[in-house]
């Protein structure tokens, strides 16, 4: 792969993509907090916000040390499904009508 | 890109370092000036804070309780923020149901009451606190660009990890006379002496602003973040003032009686506020400062006006404290005088680091291109570097020059004891010179630097820069209420402050002594490097 082309497509995974996947995983920490550690939704919204730093910084070093970009867009988008698809399965556990069950 | 992992992460480290360092530069420094924030707001209001002191009694608290019923009758909270040993002056507030207002006061030693100082108002050293973490940009994504900036430098750090990998060799070693070995040996001690303390304070960084930075969670489980705070906060229940019923006299004496048995001796009031201070069920909520918690939320007790214990807050949520805890680890309240100074040295030696980063960058591509974008580099960061460290001491000599022209203008007394309205537009435009100097001077360096050649823009920096924190420091020794008095009075934080300057005039000197006795060195700056075998592989490749 042309070398420019390699290097604008780690930069963009390292900034928009790794900004966009601690968004995706600030939502589906959410009910991991919810069901696994029996926290109550502000704790858990706040906790999942937290971890997504962690998440936001592991994909900007992922970005840089994958050796093949294919490998590291697939990486990723495997990540986000899992995350997205957490977040969509346990989505209406945790809606707003569901707060007090949830706490 | 690189074949090996580590590979990758030294060129993570010298491209992200590389591309940010100079705005990391302008958060770190500005950020630890902050850490002597009041002491700086002491140092540069030194003519109107004289009255200064640490333990308020019962009687002070009466007489600030009896100036705030003489200024605000009608308000509805009043509030008491004690002076501290870090210089922070004593300040009133009220608050009525239509504004909210502060002054700052001293003891007026022929009437003992607490009387307005004047209003000749400085952004002090709350200034660097503001620039640090906004740029000056509030209102146009400054926090943002801090924010991008903390994750970099967090980067950074782990990259910097792998990059230097040998601690303890990288720790013990300092080459010298050859600056580009001398370079890389500061960068890797002060790497290593630093990494902990930059883990904390860009992490603590963005978990300041989570609501900033990542708010569609909140938003998709919560109105607003307002509503999720109020879910892990908590604060004292709002109280409603009784109709028709008179205030009992506050039974001062009774309430710091109950404060000791509660804490015991030893603490140090931050603040008293009072709600509804005309109403029989005024509540009184006495605050200990923060020197004991990590936390960035100290320990209060609700009192009666009998000084019987009222009900007291409930616990605020772990997920709360944990974000609170890190708020205090980056604010650093907590910090007694020696901590203090270890932090400080720790956000200097971090400072340094950045800086020195950019400089081996520049010192290794001089040895193999010749680019003339180079040279723009290598005078941008002169300009951009110790063009800050110039506009910082202008900053602080401006406030010093105009309080000086003032007091010169009117006897100590008289500024005590000058209504505020009077002095209004001096005020606004002391802090309007401050900012228009502390920039305009940045820019000049940098211009400068740029114009003129690079020995001769180094060169002339340096001295601006020796020159300023001399006259700061000559002035200060001079001065009426300057160091010998803080001296007298064994006013600590005064005195950092003027140790600092000190230190910082001697450092400037000494760097420009250097440079103009070191003709041959500072030619060295515009000249390729050839020749330069690597001694220490590891090293070497590592930027």
């Amino acid at each position: 792969m042309n070398i420019k082309l390699d290097l604008g497509l780690r930069i963009f995974s390292a900034t928009a993509i790794a900004y966009g996947m601690a968004v995706v995983f600030s939502f589906a920490l959410v009910p991991i907090f919810l069901l696994g550690f029996s926290s109550v939704i502000s704790d858990a919204v706040y906790f999942s916000i937290m971890l997504s730093y962690v998440v936001c910084f592991a994909v900007a070093i992922a970005s840089f040390s994958v050796t093949s970009v294919k490998r590291l867009y697939l990486s990723l988008f495997i990540a986000a499904s899992i995350g997205l698809t957490i977040h969509a399965a346990f989505v209406s556990l945790c809606s707003p009508s569901h707060f007090i069950i949830c706490s | 890109m690189k074949p090996t992992f580590r590979k990758s992460m030294i060129w993570l480290h010298t491209y992200a370092g590389l591309f940010f360092a100079w705005l990391l530069f302008a958060i770190f420094l500005t950020g630890t000036l902050s850490y002597y924030n009041t002491e700086i707001s002491h140092w540069m209001r030194a003519q109107v804070n004289t009255n200064q002191h640490v333990e308020p009694s019962a009687n002070d608290i009466q007489r600030a309780l009896h100036t705030l019923s003489q200024r605000a009758p009608e308000a509805v909270q009043w509030g008491i923020d004690f002076a501290d040993d870090r210089g922070g002056p004593m300040r009133l507030r009220y608050r009525t149901e239509e504004e909210r207002h502060s002054w700052t006061v001293v003891a007026s030693p022929e009437t003992g009451t607490f009387v307005e100082t004047n209003p000749l108002e400085t952004r002090g050293g709350d200034f660097f606190r503001t620039f640090h973490y906004t740029l000056s940009l509030r209102d146009f994504g400054g926090r943002y660009l801090t924010g991008i900036a903390a994750m970099v430098m967090l980067i950074g750090v782990f990259s910097g990890i792998y990059t230097h990998r040998r601690f303890f060799q990288d720790f013990f070693t300092l080459r010298g006379p050859d600056k580009l070995k001398y370079l890389k040996d500061l960068h890797a001690v002060f790497g290593v002496v630093t990494i902990p303390f930059c883990f904390v304070i860009c992490f603590s960084a963005l978990l300041i602003y989570i609501s900033m930075y990542v708010p569609f969670s909140i938003h998709h489980y919560f109105d607003s973040y307002r509503q999720l705070d109020s879910q892990v906060s908590t604060r004292y229940s709002r109280i409603e003032p009784q109709d028709d019923s008179l205030a009992k006299p506050a039974n001062i004496p009774n309430m710091l009686a109950q404060l000791n048995a509660q804490w015991g001796s030893g603490y140090r009031l931050d603040s008293l506020s009072i709600d509804y201070p005309h109403r029989e069920n005024a509540r009184y909520i006495f605050t200990r400062d923060k020197g004991k918690y990590l936390s960035n939320k100290s320990e209060s007790i609700a009192l009666n006006h009998a000084g019987e214990r009222l009900e007291s807050m409930p616990k605020e949520r772990l997920a709360r404290n944990i974000r609170r805890i890190f708020y205090g680890l980056h604010e650093a309240h907590f910090a007694e005088p020696v901590l203090r100074a270890v932090l400080f040295s720790l956000g200097m030696m971090s400072s340094v680091l950045i800086a020195s980063g950019v400089s081996i960058w520049l010192n290794k591509r001089q040895g193999k291109t010749q680019a003339k974008k180079d040279k723009w580099i290598t005078k941008l960061h002169v300009g951009v570097t110790y063009g800050l460290c110039l506009a910082v001491a202008g900053y602080m000599l401006c406030s010093r020059f105009v309080s000086w022209q003032v007091a010169k203008g009117g006897s100590s007394a008289a500024m005590h004891t000058e209504p505020a309205a009077s002095m209004n537009t001096n005020a606004m435009s002391v802090m309007d010179i401050e900012l228009s100097l502390f920039f305009g001077i940045w820019l000049a360096s940098v211009i400068a630097c740029i114009v003129l050649a690079n020995h001769l823009g180094k060169r002339l920096v340096f001295l601006a820069c020796a020159l300023a924190f001399s006259a700061l420091f000559m002035q200060d020794l001079l001065a009426k209420h300057g160091v010998l008095l803080a001296l007298q009075r064994g006013d600590l934080a005064y005195l950092t402050i003027s140790l600092l300057l000190f230190l910082s005039a001697a450092y400037f000197a000494v760097r420009f002594y250097r440079l103009a006795i070191n003709k041959t060195g500072a030619q060295e700056n515009d000249t390729p490097r050839r020749g330069n075998k690597p001694q220490r592989k590891h090293v070497e490749e590592s930027h």
